[in-house]
């Protein structure tokens, strides 16, 4: 007995690893190393024969200026969503962390974007963003700000370039659904910062703004990296949002390569290439993700 | 003079980022219960009706006998907490030996793979998933479901819990107990665990809405319909044509399913504030 | 402290056994895997088998009701029993994908895209031949023949069709009244005119009404499109499905006329290509007075959304380029038996019993949907005013899925060829140029089905 005690004392940190790690190694590495394989084949489930291909998927997709339209559209779309619900998050969740009356209630209320199904999200937003139904049109038009009904679905002209007003839309929508997640997160964060910190800096008389930049962001910090690091990942995979309230359109302006390979896989049973434009986003993906894999397994040597 | 209109300014900030967010988050909110409880002369209506003639309350009466509302929201509920407790048991594990044995080898590698494992988009994985789940029995059963949703909620949560673990809970502390003759697990129950609870609440209210707003695996997975969650219970209203086609009925269910949570989460949030008091006390 | 290590290692204990207890309880009941068809009904009592539906109708528990009243009755008769469940639209397609590649699959299923289907199952799973059932039902005869092509390949039959969709004319009788209009357009120049009559614009030019709609939701064109091609007297491919055709001159002239509603006359707002837009729901607000083609379910939905119009909306054959002759589309959807069943004869049982005359009556007039078979459609519940156009659109209607296994890709939604030319040429690209590199895709696509069937 003692021995077994022992034993499960000296491995402890293995055992606590390996459920976790094992899970995930089947259910999500495994499924994910077989995607790879199949973005070498021409696997298309109309065709009982497949066949390896090499790299032929891959240079018809990038030979396609359709496929950079959409890989720019992702970026923008993944980096805006992102750095305006971070900011946005962080922004809500210092007012939220302060002693006020009603932060129980506000804190709940400002949680439900997060609740909403996104099927319901998709629907409700159609509903404000349509130019015959919309009710912030009806209430500019009202006002007597605009005279023409803003087009925020339908309207494909560009803006700077890389941005258009559905794609615009798009991002709002996702910047509500996404700021809750992000917000609790840092909420949860600021929360286990000691008191003690905090009131030493404001005897030595750092105001609100410094005592935020010099003491709640950078104890924050582990927590941000690992929140913003798997929020962008997850944004720029992001399915619901384009699929569901635009289909990727009009005219592609808002089309996501999470859509493309959902079409490509699901509608038009092409998995060969389906999986390679999922290959290229894991590629794109893969940066930002090194670049923090690197820091933490720096900072864990440190220690 | 300066204190105070810095004091003042402090207000009016809080209170502008107050107003705007609640302006933000509640107007689609609003918009829905409003659709939901309109007359149905003045539905489509443009301009829109901003103030309806009467409220009609109808709709909430036929959205509650045509839908096994509870039961949707009981499945829901029940597949959620199983996927929170199975993930966050699992996550703190593993978030915890990372954060305290990050030297070693296997945690470097659990680190790379849990954020491998985020990396390739969800879409083709699902197919090759399936068949492993399939060919497991696991499909059309609610293990199925909480097996996937809380794996696919483990890498998130252990990278949260190995930060919030990081942050918080000073080495030294850990290193006091272990010469009182602290197991390993017990330094990780006795002063790991409370001082991190605001952070565990937070992992678990992710953990919770990942496997309460999924809907493509559970419809793709169940085909008994006394076991479907909310999320898909609300295509019965959403149906063949999209929401539009009975618009006050498909929002009027889309309360339904989203209140229950909203209110559930209210009372979650007090527990988040109580375990910040129990940390602070500690830390 | 003690209490919550327990409390935790209690709860990991019951979550892990919890979990895996299933594992071994799923197996499924061993049958004799009796493939014989037919035979008599009496040693089918005690089988159970599995049927798949999509969702139909506005009235969310109306299918299960049905259903509900057609298997109980069905077990009555032969003691087979029939675990049906309604499968959301959202994810059917995969669903029916993973049926027909060796995944879950039921007995009997509610399926589209049948060809693409047969070929996917390559005779092992998807949609088995079921030519004995069709012809038990009445064969040919029984049916609209747009319905037959989409089950029938080489001269097979693979399903039994059911549902069917056609698009016929909506109209505000309301607003004809007060344009003073007493005749149904029934020609495109008539369209026009009345349409220009119906529409109003306001002080800036902007429409706030348009005359006539084309038939928009999703930004998706291809559905109507058809229809106009119908109307021209073309379609996407020729009778036997070996040539396109959409790009002959009666096929530009098609989406010339498209366009032609939107920028020349001005009787349909430029805002079709809006996401948001619906053509129903412009109908519903009275921003248009015409929908150039909607579904048999359209008036549930009026009646849901805006029931002040219900009085007032007519229904019409579509008009077309000459006033005879198809100026609609419909779609038809069968019910297959599926290749994996292990309870093919009980499996049949079903089939005729749901598919039959009565079955089917029974059936589409709870959700409101058209028939596939003819006899249906003379059933009195086709007869109310609004109804009644749509036997009469059936006969004057082409197919709207040619049954080639590749048809799924070259229609796709959003991106297939044909959506993205739609969509490109109303926001503004050329239409030859469109029409060309279309043409091209869509061949190519269908070449490399033909190889690999082949």
């Amino acid at each position: 007995m003692d021995k077994l005690k022992k034993f499960v004392n000296k491995y402890t940190p293995v055992i606590m690893l390996l459920p976790a790690l094992i899970g995930v190694l089947i259910i999500q590495i495994y499924p994910s190393l077989d995607s790879i394989r199949l973005s070498f084949t021409d696997k298309s489930l109309l065709n009982p024969i497949t066949s390896y291909v090499g790299f032929d998927n891959y240079i018809k997709a990038l030979s396609d200026p359709q496929t950079w339209q959409t890989i720019l559209n992702t970026l923008v779309f993944a980096v805006l969503s992102l750095a305006l619900g971070a900011v946005f998050a962080m922004l809500v969740a210092n007012e939220l962390n302060k002693k006020f009356r009603g932060r129980t209630f506000f804190r709940a209320m400002f949680l439900a974007p997060w609740v909403t199904p996104p099927l319901v999200t998709s629907a409700i937003w159609q509903l404000l963003l349509s130019e015959t139904f919309s009710p912030i049109n009806g209430l500019l038009m009202q006002l007597g700000w605009i005279d023409k009904p803003i087009n925020f679905l339908g309207n494909t002209e560009p803006i700077l370039g890389f941005l258009s007003m559905p794609l615009i839309s798009i991002i709002i929508i996702n910047v509500w659904s996404i700021f809750p997640f992000l917000m609790v997160m840092f909420l949860a964060g600021m929360q286990t910062i000691p008191a003690e910190m905090i009131e030493a800096a404001t005897v030595d008389g750092a105001n609100s703004v410094q005592r935020f930049f010099k003491i709640t962001l950078p104890c924050l910090m582990p927590v941000i990296e690992t929140s913003i690091l798997l929020e962008g990942i997850w944004q720029f995979n992001n399915f619901n949002i384009s699929y569901l309230v635009t289909k990727g359109g009009p005219l592609n302006s808002t089309m996501v390569m999470a859509v493309d390979v959902y079409t490509e896989a699901f509608i038009n049973f092409n998995y060969g290439s389906g999986a390679t434009i999922s290959v290229l986003m894991m590629l794109i993906i893969l940066f930002p993700a090194v670049v923090y894999l690197k820091k933490q397994l720096r900072q864990t040597d440190n220690i | 003079m300066n204190k105070r209109s810095r004091r003042i300014l402090n207000g009016i900030r809080h209170w502008a980022v107050m107003i705007f967010t609640t302006i933000f988050v509640l107007f689609p909110f609003y918009w829905m219960v409003l659709t939901s409880l309109k007359p149905r002369e003045e539905l489509m209506a443009s301009p829109p009706v901003w103030i309806p003639s009467f409220l009609d309350f109808n709709n909430y009466k036929l959205v509650w006998e045509q839908m096994p509302l509870l039961r949707y929201l009981g499945n829901s509920l029940f597949v959620s907490l199983m996927t929170t407790i199975v993930c966050l048991v699992l996550a703190t594990f593993c978030g915890y030996s990372i954060s305290r044995f990050v030297i070693r080898k296997p945690q470097k590698i659990t680190t790379v793979m849990m954020i491998l494992s985020q990396l390739i988009p969800g879409t083709l994985p699902f197919i090759s998933f399936y068949f492993i789940m399939y060919n497991a029995g696991l499909t059309n059963t609610y293990q199925g479901l909480v097996i996937a949703y809380s794996v696919w909620a483990i890498p998130f949560c252990t990278l949260m819990m190995k930060s919030y673990f990081s942050q918080s809970v000073p080495i030294a502390l850990e290193e006091s107990a272990t010469l009182d003759g602290c197991s390993k697990f017990g330094i990780f129950f006795r002063i790991a665990i409370p001082i991190s609870v605001p952070g565990l609440v937070a992992t678990s209210i992710f953990a919770f809405i990942q496997g309460w707003n999924e809907f493509m695996w559970a419809s793709v997975m169940l085909s008994n319909n006394d076991m479907k969650p909310a999320s898909v219970g609300i295509y019965d209203f959403i149906g063949q044509y999209g929401a539009n086609s009975n618009i006050s009925m498909s929002m009027t269910a889309a309360v339904m399913i989203t209140l229950p949570a909203i209110i559930f989460f209210a009372f979650l949030q007090k527990y988040l504030i109580s375990g910040l008091s129990a940390g602070a006390v500690k830390g | 402290m003690k209490n919550s290590k327990k409390i935790l290692s209690a709860l990991l204990a019951v979550s892990m056994l919890s979990t895996f207890a299933a594992c071994g309880q799923d197996d499924k009941p061993a049958n004799d895997g009796s493939g014989s068809a037919g035979g008599d009904t009496g040693d089918l009592s005690g089988k159970t088998i599995t049927f798949t539906m999509q969702k139909y109708g506005n009235d969310a528990s109306a299918q299960d009701k049905v259903l509900k009243e057609m298997t109980e009755a069905f077990k009555e008769e032969t003691g087979i029993t029939v675990n049906y469940s309604i499968i959301d639209w959202g994810q059917a397609l995969t669903k029916l994908t993973l049926a027909c590649t060796g995944g879950e699959a039921p007995d009997v299923a509610d399926a589209y895209f049948t060809s693409s289907f047969v070929t996917i199952g390559q005779g092992k799973y998807g949609p088995a031949d079921v030519t004995n059932v069709f012809e038990e039902l009445g064969g040919e005869d029984a049916y609209f023949e747009a319905a037959i092509d989409e089950v029938k390949i080489d001269g097979k039959i693979y399903g039994i069709p059911w549902r069917m969709d056609t698009r016929a004319m909506i109209y505000n009788k309301a607003h004809f009244e007060e344009a003073g209009i007493t005749e149904v357009p029934t020609t495109y120049d008539e369209l026009i005119e009345v349409a220009k009559k119906l529409t109003k614009t306001d002080a800036n030019g902007n429409i706030t009404r348009s005359g006539a709609v084309l038939p928009v939701g999703d930004a998706r064109f291809d559905q109507g499109w058809f229809s106009f091609l119908a109307g021209h007297g073309t379609s996407v491919m020729n009778e036997d499905y070996t040539e396109f055709t959409f790009g002959g001159q009666e096929g530009i002239d098609a989406i010339q006329f498209m366009l032609d509603l939107i920028n020349v006359h001005k009787v349909c707002t430029a805002n079709v290509i809006d996401p948001s837009f619906n053509s129903s729901t412009e109908y519903q607000a009275e921003k248009a007075s015409i929908v150039l083609g909607a579904n048999a379910d359209f008036m549930t939905a009026l009646e849901a959304n805006a029931p002040q119009l219900v009085d007032v909306t007519g229904s019409a054959v579509m008009p077309s380029l000459t006033g005879e002759g198809p100026s609609s589309v419909v779609f038809s959807a069968p019910i297959c038996i599926m290749n994996s069943t292990k309870e093919r004869a009980a499996a049949e049982e079903w089939l005729k019993y749901f598919c039959s005359k009565e079955g089917q009556i029974k059936f589409c007039s709870s959700v409101n949907l058209i028939n596939s078979r003819k006899d249906v459609m003379e059933d009195e519940f086709y007869s109310s005013d609004f109804m009644k156009t749509y036997p009469e659109q059936a006969e004057r209607a082409i197919y709207g899925d040619p049954a080639i296994p590749t048809w799924s890709q070259i229609d796709a939604f959003p991106n297939g060829p044909l959506n993205t030319m739609l969509t490109n040429i109303v926001g503004g690209a050329d239409i030859q140029t469109e029409v060309d590199n279309c043409l091209k895709q869509v061949q190519e696509i269908y070449d490399k089905g033909e190889v690999d069937l082949g």
